[in-house]
């Protein structure tokens, strides 16, 4: 369980991405999450209330699309489903497969971000 | 005034970071024809039984071990595995659930790693949080012990299903627990078809040669793989 380090690590890179646009309001942050990222997408969605406090991502709304696992099959030498969770065989012919096509993801898909002019900015502080 | 919103697409691993300093660790650990596994199991396996034993056969062969031990707190592992007399650094992770790559950055600090055959690092007692944080291993090791049951593997298959290696420990107990073993190898097998299963026992020494022969044989693959890559770069 370490979610919350890794929603600060999210929001710490997002930040960067931003400020380097010069946007200063980031309203959406689209994640990636693979089932076999050992990451929980509830525990995700908890840590990064926090991790965003005092950035230009407090309010964002994170959006989490959890990516199935596949693996690929050697037998019909196409990426396939499992069998079932946890077991890792080709839905199609039932050949164990180590090779994980999709599911490990953990990644920052995208984000929206505007930009208000500094003006208005420094009146708001 | 806000402008409009603009929508900007990254696809960047969010652990790209940790990625990039293993990157670095893996290229000096080439460079150093060291062999580096990083163990993995829940707290009370036997990690710490393990390296110690594997530390002094290793050293018995004539090779040169040193362990980097991660734990949450106390240095009671470096201590135990001094006795080996392996090099040992402890890591405290002050509550920290996993190792970075940035830790073993700080911790390998001086160590010459020409000076070092095989690497152990004994990660922090965990079956969810490390599996995601590459070190820049050859080898990702993941233990489990005959007492904790059979369906770790399929309870944890971010872990066991990346894994290079499995290390069923504490052999010695698995009549006392009957443990379902042909169960517990094809729960790996489930999440892990090809993987290697070694059997061990810190009590009766089982196993344990096997496995640190089993490293030696790996070490002089890397060795030969490095020489050759050597002698590529003098030709050119």
């Amino acid at each position: 369980m370490h979610e919350l380090s890794i929603a600060r690590a999210v929001v710490s890179q997002v930040v960067q991405e931003a400020e380097m646009r010069e946007m200063n309001v980031v309203s959406l942050v689209v994640l990636r999450v693979g089932r076999l990222s050992g990451i929980q997408a509830g525990a995700l969605k908890f840590g990064f209330e926090f991790a965003v406090m005092g950035t230009p991502l407090e309010g964002s709304q994170l959006e989490i699309e959890e990516v199935d696992v596949t693996l690929f099959c050697g037998m019909c030498e196409e990426i396939r489903p499992l069998v079932g969770p946890n077991d890792f065989r080709c839905q199609q012919c039932g050949t164990p497969s180590a090779n994980i096509a999709s599911g490990r993801e953990l990644e920052i898909r995208s984000f929206v971000g505007s930009s208000e002019s500094t003006l208005e900015v420094a009146k708001g502080t | 005034m806000a402008l409009d919103n603009e929508y900007v697409l990254l696809e960047r691993r969010v652990l790209s970071e940790n990625d990039r300093k293993a990157q670095v660790l893996r290229s000096k650990f080439t460079d150093g024809a060291t062999l580096v596994l990083n163990l993995i199991s829940s707290p009370g396996a036997g990690k710490t039984s393990l390296v110690c034993k594997l530390a002094q056969d290793l050293k018995q062969e004539g090779y040169r071990v040193a362990v980097l031990v991660g734990d949450c707190a106390t240095d009671n592992d470096a201590k135990r595995i001094a006795a080996s007399g392996a090099l040992v650094r402890q890591i405290i992770t002050e509550d920290l659930c996993h190792l970075e790559a940035q830790m073993i950055i700080d911790h390998l600090a001086d160590w010459d790693l020409a000076e070092i055959d095989v690497l152990l690092i004994e990660n922090v007692g965990n079956l969810v949080c490390p599996s995601g944080f590459d070190l820049g291993e050859n080898l990702k090791v993941a233990l489990t012990s005959t007492t904790e049951g059979e369906d770790k593997p399929l309870k944890y298959p971010a872990l066991f299903s990346s894994a290079n290696l499995v290390v069923i420990t504490k052999m010695d107990l698995s009549e006392i627990c009957e443990t379902d073993l042909p169960m517990l190898v094809s729960n790996i097998q489930q999440v892990n078809p090809d993987v290697e299963i070694c059997f061990t026992s810190c009590c009766s020494n089982d196993g344990v040669h096997e496995l640190a022969k089993r490293l030696m044989e790996q070490l002089e693959d890397l060795r030969q793989l490095r020489q050759e890559l050597l002698l590529g770069i003098e030709i050119d």
